[in-house]
C-alpha cells in the first residue's frame, strides 16, 4: 500500500513536469505573395518630394554590356556556395521587407517608452540626442514621439518606393534571375517588376536611415540588418549591385529630405519649460477649466510634451487644427460632469472581467509599442491579408501614420488648450490601471484610434465595420480603465475621425 | 513579487521534516502580512515613490492529514489582498492557488540520540480563481499551473534539537495575458507569457518538544530564467525573481486545549532581484484531531 502511494505521488509529478511546455508560440511575420505590381506606381503622387523624378536614378547598364555582366557573375559566384548562414538570410528577407522594418520600428518604441525616473532633487531628467546613451536614453518614445517616427519612416518609404517604382518600369531591366539563367531564384521573385532600382534595398536603406535618426542607440544594429537584406536579394538573384546602389541613392535623398524636415518640425520645443508650464496651468480657467490639470506622479512631473500640439504634421495647416478643436467639455461640477466621473469610479471600483480585459487589451502602456504601434501592427496583418506589395503597403502606413500623427498633434493642442483634470485628480479613491501623465481632455487612444481606424477603413473597405468596432473598443477601455471621463474618449473618438479623413483624401487624389 | 515568501511561512507543512501519524488532520489557519517599500529592479536596489509601502496580506487556509504514518497529504487555498500607499494603481485581491501537497519518508534512521529521516515530497498547484496574473506586483499570483519536486532531509539529536536541509524545483506552466504583445528582453509578438520555473530551498535548525517548537531557517528561490524589469518600467510575470531570507518561526501548544496551537514566523528579506525587500509576519492557529478514530479502533 505505501509503496504504491509512493509510486502513484512519483509518477504524478513526472507527468506534472512533461506537461509544461516552455516554448510561446508567437505571431510570425506573414508570408505571402503580392496580388498586383502596381505598374503605374511611378506616376503616384508623393507627399514630400515634387514629384517621383525628384530624386534621380540614372539609366543602368544594358544587360550585355561587361560592367553588368560582371555583377552577375558576381552573383553565381555566391550562388555556388551558399552556406546555411546564406540560407537563412534569404528565408529571413523573403516576406515584405516593410512589414518587418515596421515590427522593428515597434520594437525600438517599446524598448525606449520608459519615463525617465526622478532625479533625487525632484526634478525630472531630460532625454538628450547629443548624448543619447546617458541616463535617461534618448528617446523617451512615448506616444507623440513614437507616432511621429512611425510617420516620418514610412513617409521616406513610401515617397522613396514610389520614386522607385518609377525608374523600375521607365528601364525596365528584369532582375538577375531572369536575365542569365545560370542565375536561380532563390526566392519568389516577381518576373513582372523589374529590378532596377531594387525595392528591397530601398526598403532595407530607408529603415536603416530613418530608424537610426529617431533610435541612434541602435544604429549598429540597424545597419546590419539593411546589410542582411540587401545581402539576401543579391544571394538570392533578385538584385545585383547596381540595382542595390540605385536604389541607395534614391533612398539616402528621400531620407535626408524626410529627416531634415524633422529637424525643424518644431518637436525640439515640445517640452516646454516650468515657465511654459506655469502658464498652461494659469490658461486652463480662461479656456473655461476651473480647476487645471496637475500632475498625479510624486514628484510631481512636468507634462508629457505639452507643446506637441506644435509640432509641424502632415495633411493639417495649424488654422485647421484650431478649427477642428474639440468644444469645451463639462463644466467641472456640473451635472455631466459628476455623472461622467461616477461612471469612472464605477467602472474602477467593480471591473468586470470583460472591462478589465478590454482595458488591458488597449493599455499600451509604459514599455510598450504605444497606441500608434498596435495600429501600425493591425495595419500590416491587413496589408499581409489583403497581399499589397511593398510599394502599396508603404502607401497603407504613410496615410495611417500621418493621419496618426496629426491626431496626436490635435489632441496635444487640445490637452493643453483645456488642461483638463484626470478623474483620479477629481475623487482620490478611483484606482486605475496606470494614469498617464498628461491632462485628461481629449483621449489619446481615442484620437489615434479613431483616425488610424479611419483610414484603413478607406484603404480596407470590407474591414471598414471591423476597424470602426476596433476603434471603439480602443476608446472606451480607457473609461474601463478609470483614467478618461466618456465625453473625454467620444470627443477624441470623433476628432480622430474627422482628422483621419485628411489622409483619405489624399489617398483618394494620389492617383493609386 | 511577494509569492516566495507565502510559501516559507508554512509551518507543519510539505516542505518540513515533521509527519503526522495515521488518521490525523491538522487545519490551519493563518494570517499574514509582506510590506516593503523597496525593491529590486533587475538588481539594482530602489524604492518608488508612487508606489509608496506595498502591502500584501493572506489569509492561508490549509488542511494535512495523515494517510499513513509515512505518508502525509495536504491542501491549501490562500486569499490575496495586494495594495500600496501611493499611487494610482489599483489593489487586486482574492483566492489565489488551490494546492495540494504530499510527503513521503522514505528513509529512517536511528543511532543512538540521533536519527534521520529523508522525504521526498511533491505537489501541484493551479490558480483556483481567473485572478490577473500581469498586473504585477499587483497581481495576487503568477496564474501559472505548478508541479514541484521537492527532498527533504531532516534530523534530531537527543529527540528535541533539530535540523532540516530542502529543496525543491517547481515547474510553472505558461500563462495567457490580456495584451497580445509584451517586451521581455525583446518585444514579444503573442499574449503567452514564460514563467521562470524556479529552484528553491532552505536550511533550518531548531527546537522541538511536547509544549512548543521554534527553529530559525535562511530560505532561498531563484527563478531558473527570465528578464529583468528594465529602468522605472513595470514588473512582468516573466522576470527573474530571485529572493534570499532569514526567518523565525515558532508552534506553541496551548495547555489543556488538546490539539490546539499557536502558531507565528517572521521573515525577513536579505538579498533578491526583481521582488520586493520584503519583511513578512504570519499568525495563527493549528488544530490537530483524529476524526475517523472509533473507526480505525474498530478495524485494529
Amino acid at each position: 500500500m505505501q509503496k504504491l502511494n509512493y509510486y502513484i505521488l512519483i509518477a504524478a509529478i513526472l507527468l506534472g513536469f512533461t506537461a509544461c511546455n516552455k516554448d510561446i508560440t508567437e505571431r510570425t511575420e506573414p508570408d505571402y505573395e503580392p496580388l498586383a505590381i502596381d505598374a503605374n506606381g511611378g506616376n503616384w503622387k508623393t507627399i514630400l518630394l515634387s514629384n517621383t523624378g525628384e530624386a534621380t536614378a540614372v539609366a543602368p547598364d544594358a544587360i550585355s554590356s561587361a560592367a553588368y555582366t560582371a555583377e552577375l557573375n558576381e552573383i553565381v559566384q555566391l550562388q555556388t556556395n551558399i552556406s546555411a548562414a546564406d540560407s537563412k538570410l534569404i528565408n529571413d528577407w523573403k516576406n515584405s521587407g516593410v512589414i518587418k522594418w515596421n515590427a522593428v520600428a515597434r520594437e525600438l518604441v517599446a524598448k525606449y517608452n520608459l519615463p525617465p525616473e526622478a532625479n533625487p532633487d525632484g526634478t525630472y531628467p531630460v532625454p538628450s540626442a547629443a548624448n543619447p546613451g546617458a541616463y535617461p536614453l534618448f528617446p523617451f518614445a512615448n506616444p507623440p514621439y513614437a507616432s511621429r517616427a512611425y510617420a516620418a519612416w514610412s513617409v521616406a518609404l513610401y515617397d522613396a518606393l514610389a520614386s522607385c517604382w518609377k525608374y523600375k518600369f521607365q528601364y525596365n531591366r528584369k532582375a538577375p534571375a531572369f536575365n542569365d539563367n545560370r542565375i536561380k531564384s532563390l526566392e519568389p521573385i516577381p518576373a513582372d517588376l523589374p529590378s532596377y532600382p531594387s525595392e528591397d534595398a530601398v526598403v532595407a536603406q530607408i529603415g536603416y536611415r530613418l530608424l537610426k535618426q529617431f533610435f541612434p542607440l541602435d544604429s549598429v544594429r540597424l545597419q546590419q540588418m539593411s546589410n542582411d537584406q540587401k545581402r539576401a536579394k543579391k544571394l538570392s538573384g533578385a538584385a545585383s549591385s547596381s540595382d542595390i546602389a540605385a536604389a541607395e541613392a534614391i533612398a539616402n535623398y528621400v531620407a535626408d529630405k524626410v529627416i531634415n524636415r524633422s529637424r525643424t518640425d518644431g518637436m525640439g520645443n515640445a517640452v516646454g519649460n516650468p515657465t511654459l508650464w506655469a502658464q498652461l496651468e494659469s490658461g486652463a480657467a480662461a479656456n473655461g477649466t476651473s480647476v487645471p490639470w496637475k500632475s498625479l506622479e510624486t514628484p510631481a512631473r512636468p507634462p508629457m510634451l505639452p507643446f506637441f500640439g506644435n509640432v509641424r504634421g502632415w495633411n493639417l495647416t495649424s488654422t485647421q487644427r484650431d478649427s477642428m478643436r474639440p468644444p469645451p467639455p463639462p463644466a467641472i461640477g456640473s451635472p455631466a460632469f459628476n455623472s461622467a466621473l461616477a461612471e469612472v469610479k464605477e467602472f474602477a471600483k467593480n471591473p468586470s472581467s470583460n472591462t478589465w480585459h478590454i482595458a488591458m487589451y488597449w493599455a499600451d502602456g509604459v514599455g510598450t509599442y504605444t497606441p500608434p504601434g498596435h495600429w501600425n501592427e493591425i495595419a500590416c496583418s491587413l496589408i499581409a491579408q489583403y497581399r499589397q506589395n511593398e510599394l502599396r503597403a508603404a502607401r497603407t502606413l504613410s496615410l495611417m501614420n500621418m493621419a496618426v500623427q496629426d491626431a496626436g498633434i490635435c489632441c496635444w493642442d487640445t490637452k493643453s488648450f483645456y488642461y483638463y483634470p484626470r478623474p483620479t485628480q477629481m475623487d482620490g479613491s478611483i484606482k486605475t490601471i496606470g494614469v498617464p501623465n498628461f491632462p485628461s481632455y481629449t483621449s489619446g487612444h481615442s484620437t489615434f484610434s479613431g483616425a488610424a481606424a479611419t483610414v484603413l477603413g478607406y484603404i480596407f473597405p470590407q474591414e471598414q465595420a471591423n476597424m470602426e468596432a476596433m476603434s471603439k473598443e480602443a476608446s472606451i477601455s480607457r473609461v474601463y480603465g478609470g483614467i478618461h471621463y466618456r465625453f473625454d474618449c467620444d470627443a477624441g473618438l470623433a476628432a480622430g475621425k474627422a482628422i483621419g479623413s485628411f489622409s483619405v483624401k489624399r489617398g483618394q487624389g494620389d492617383g493609386s | 513579487m511577494l509569492l516566495l515568501c507565502l510559501q516559507a511561512a508554512k509551518a507543519q507543512m510539505p516542505d518540513d521534516g515533521f509527519t503526522m501519524d495515521k488518521g490525523i488532520v491538522c487545519a490551519v489557519l493563518g494570517y499574514s502580512q509582506s510590506k516593503w517599500t523597496h525593491y529590486w529592479e533587475g538588481t539594482r536596489y530602489r524604492d518608488n515613490l508612487n508606489i509608496g509601502t506595498f502591502t500584501s496580506k493572506a489569509v492561508m487556509p490549509m488542511l494535512a492529514y495523515g494517510v499513513t504514518n509515512k505518508l502525509n497529504v495536504f491542501a491549501s487555498l490562500p486569499y490575496i489582498s495586494n495594495s500600496s500607499t501611493a499611487g494610482t494603481l489599483t489593489g487586486k485581491k482574492g483566492f489565489q492557488d488551490f494546492s495540494v501537497d504530499a510527503k513521503y519518508k522514505v528513509y529512517s534512521l536511528s543511532r543512538k540520540q540521533f536519527t534521520v529521516n529523508l522525504f521526498a515530497a511533491g505537489g501541484f498547484s493551479l490558480p483556483a480563481t481567473k485572478y490577473v496574473p500581469d498586473f504585477l506586483p499587483y497581481s495576487i499570483g503568477l496564474g501559472s499551473k505548478t508541479a514541484t519536486a521537492r527532498i527533504i532531509a531532516h534530523s534530531t539529536f537527543k529527540e528535541h534539537v533539530f535540523f532540516t536541509a530542502q529543496a525543491a524545483y517547481t515547474a510553472k506552466s505558461n500563462i495567457t495575458v490580456d495584451r497580445i504583445t509584451y517586451y521581455s528582453d525583446g518585444q514579444r509578438y503573442t499574449n503567452e507569457m514564460q514563467v521562470p520555473n524556479m529552484w528553491s530551498g532552505s536550511i533550518k535548525a531548531g527546537y522541538d518538544n511536547s509544549r512548543f517548537r521554534a527553529d530559525v531557517h535562511y530560505m532561498f528561490g531563484s527563478s531558473e530564467t527570465g528578464s529583468d524589469i528594465r529602468r522605472n518600467d513595470m514588473p512582468l510575470p516573466t522576470n527573474k525573481m530571485d529572493m534570499q531570507a532569514i526567518g523565525i518561526n515558532g508552534l506553541l501548544w496551548i495547555p489543556r486545549l488538546d490539539g490546539l496551537a499557536l502558531l507565528a514566523s517572521a521573515q525577513n528579506t536579505i538579498g533578491g532581484r526583481n521582488v520586493g525587500k520584503s519583511f513578512m509576519w504570519m499568525t495563527g492557529f493549528q488544530y490537530f484531531f483524529t476524526p475517523f478514530k472509533k473507526k480505525q479502533h474498530a478495524k485494529a
